[in-house]
């Protein structure tokens, strides 16, 4: 039982990372983009082949693994950059669609459809983490460090920037800033550490296969955003619990039998979706102001709109 | 004005959308430490012009040279670090970031805007992010909107976007401005205001301005040099005295060849005109534009 809740530590974690640093993207920058499973897939894919083939230290694969991932990304970026909102999300699908044919094509390295199996579990210098407790530890402390980082970029003048360009390129532009090079950025740095949670999960996991960071996955990730709050790094982190904690917990407790339960959880992730997109469209925990300039209380949220309610708006 | 070097220097500006030419071997200079204006009706090119030397459209033929720098060879990111930036005629507020957050992403200051200096120098990224909004919370209050700094910027009225429009260009420390209808929309005396941020801007933060608009009065009131548009070309330059009393200017904004574009501009050159005659009304005989109002009235 207890043991059980543990595995889940991990998952838990690397979830935590991924909708953290998709938030960057898409929740500061509007840049909406499904293939964060895809940047994953990178990190899981280039970790795997690196320490099975090379038998290099595992740690400085998912490394290497991540910066691919940044790389891959980069590139990408680079082609669309241009693009508007609606051309740049089907930009990023087709980026998904491409890398998984990789994955599943390049049977040489990939394994095609049967995966790689065989992958090393954590270890630093020599120890490695063989027990329940040992993996979400090193999970927690690796995706917890990274996490803490992606949150201190989003109060950062960095962050600023990214959420006046979303708000306005032309504006952004006139005010000096380089709207293309800090695209480019952001998307490298997000899909860098979507290369982490992907190979710290194929280490833990020790086999993947294509689907496992297929366009549901990418979709998944952007649910965490979507129930938890977009633009809020803790909000996102509380969808990502909400959203992979509600079906396993469902499963494990015998609610649903295991025969049903690949359906079930799709319901679930589409209802929760549902009701989030009409009644809460916000999430859980909204974006708030990186500054505030004091110029009145923090007022909570309920008395900020009461407050604009009241005022009367143009 | 003395023989001194223009700040900025545009020749020959043409600008062709496929067949249609929206600009004509235009020509302007503007003077350091002065306001100057461009004016014309709808369609005249006026924010095209505005778009080129601004670096946002580069024009089919052409050179703008600001202090010596090619500026047609500069991404138009990089003018507001040469010294050059500017405002919309459709705002391009950041909606979701409060007043002070706009103000604040305008203040120059490289700690903290990259991922390597976050990394490299934490303290002074901190620093720097604490800098960027006391200067904004300074610059609102020298517009006079310092109560709504923590207001999202798009529940704000479109008069105080206006002025927080002008905070944010007075924050990027450029030494010219410029301003892309900033009086369009305004009430009276919000155009009072904004009159007197311009003129101070210029006579004691030392900035130079370049600005489009439709409101003759203001125009005239506050521009020390006017370009007129017409049609895609520069039809006549000269001090709002010289405009006032431009044959030209008035044949464009009074015949009916072509319609001016709002009741209040026809107005507006109507009482220019008439204001124009106590110092400038001898000079023209008949090409004098004091039958203007006369004109207007008739069209009226």
């Amino acid at each position: 039982m207890s043991d059980y809740l543990l595995s889940l530590v991990p998952f838990l974690a690397i979830n935590v990372l991924l909708a953290t640093s998709l938030n960057l993207l898409v929740g500061y920058s509007g840049l909406m983009s499904v293939s964060q499973g895809a940047s994953m897939g990178v990190g899981a894919y280039g970790a795997a082949v690196l320490a099975t083939r090379e038998h290099l230290a595992i740690a400085l694969c998912i490394l290497l693994a991540a910066i691919l991932a940044g790389v891959v990304g980069l590139v990408f970026m680079a082609l669309v950059a241009q693009l508007a909102t609606d051309d740049f999300i089907l930009a990023s699908f087709a980026f998904q669609m491409c890398v998984i044919a990789v994955f599943q094509q390049w049977t040489g390295v990939t394994g095609g459809e049967l995966g790689l199996s065989g992958i090393p579990g954590p270890s630093l210098f020599g120890m490695v983490a063989s027990s329940e407790a040992a993996l979400a530890l090193v999970a927690v402390v690796v995706c917890g460090v990274l996490t803490a980082f992606i949150i201190y970029l989003g109060k950062s003048r960095y962050a600023l920037i990214l959420r006046a360009m979303r708000e306005s390129e032309r504006g952004a532009a006139a005010l000096g800033k380089n709207v293309m090079g800090i695209k480019l950025s952001v998307f490298a740095i997000s899909a860098a550490f979507a290369g982490v949670a992907g190979g710290l999960y194929a280490s833990v996991l020790g086999i993947i296969t294509p689907e496992n960071f297929d366009v549901t996955e990418s979709i998944l990730i952007v649910a965490f955003l979507l129930v938890g709050g977009i633009g809020n790094m803790w909000g996102v982190a509380l969808g990502a619990a909400v959203l992979y904690l509600l079906p396993e917990l469902i499963q494990h407790f015998g609610v649903v039998s295991a025969q049903y339960i690949g359906p079930v959880q799709q319901i679930i992730y589409g209802a929760v979706i549902a009701v989030f997109v009409i009644f809460r469209p916000i999430g859980l925990l909204p974006e708030r102001p990186l500054l505030w300039s004091g110029s009145r209380p923090k007022a909570s949220l309920v008395a900020r709109v009461a407050a604009a309610r009241g005022s009367g708006r143009s | 004005m003395p023989l001194q070097a223009p700040l900025l220097e545009a020749r020959s500006i043409t600008v062709r959308f496929g067949g249609l030419v929206a600009l004509r071997d235009a020509s302007v200079d503007v003077r350091s430490g002065t306001i100057t204006a461009l004016i014309g009706p709808n369609g005249a090119g006026k924010s095209t012009l505005l778009d080129v030397l601004s670096g946002f459209r580069p024009p089919s033929y052409g050179e703008v040279r600001f202090r010596g720098h090619d500026l047609l060879k500069t991404s138009s990111y990089k003018m507001a670090g040469l010294g050059v930036a500017r405002t919309f005629q459709n705002v391009e507020v950041f909606s979701r970031l409060t007043a002070a957050e706009n103000v604040a992403v305008a203040v120059p200051g490289r700690d903290g805007e990259s991922v390597s200096t976050l990394l490299t120098r934490p303290r002074r990224s901190r620093a720097s992010r604490m800098h960027a909004l006391d200067r904004a919370r300074e610059l609102l209050e020298a517009v006079g909107i310092a109560k709504y700094a923590d207001e999202l910027a798009g529940e704000l009225s479109y008069g105080v976007q206006k002025m927080l429009v002008l905070a944010r260009l007075m924050a990027t420390e450029a030494e010219l401005l410029m301003l892309d209808e900033p009086g369009a929309g305004l009430a009276r005396t919000s155009l009072d205001d904004l009159a007197g941020h311009m003129r101070s801007l210029v006579t004691e933060s030392g900035k130079t301005i370049l600005f489009v608009d439709h409101n003759m009065q203001l125009v005239l009131d506050i521009a020390d040099f006017v370009y007129v548009l017409h049609h895609g070309e520069v039809i006549a330059g000269g001090t709002p005295d010289e405009i006032r009393v431009n044959r030209r200017v008035a044949d464009v904004y009074l015949s009916g060849e072509t319609a001016p574009e709002s009741e209040t501009t026809e107005a507006d050159i109507a009482a220019a005109g008439e204001s124009a005659t106590e110092p400038k009304g001898d000079s023209g005989g008949n090409d004098d534009v004091l039958d203007t109002p006369r004109r207007g009235g008739l069209r009226g």
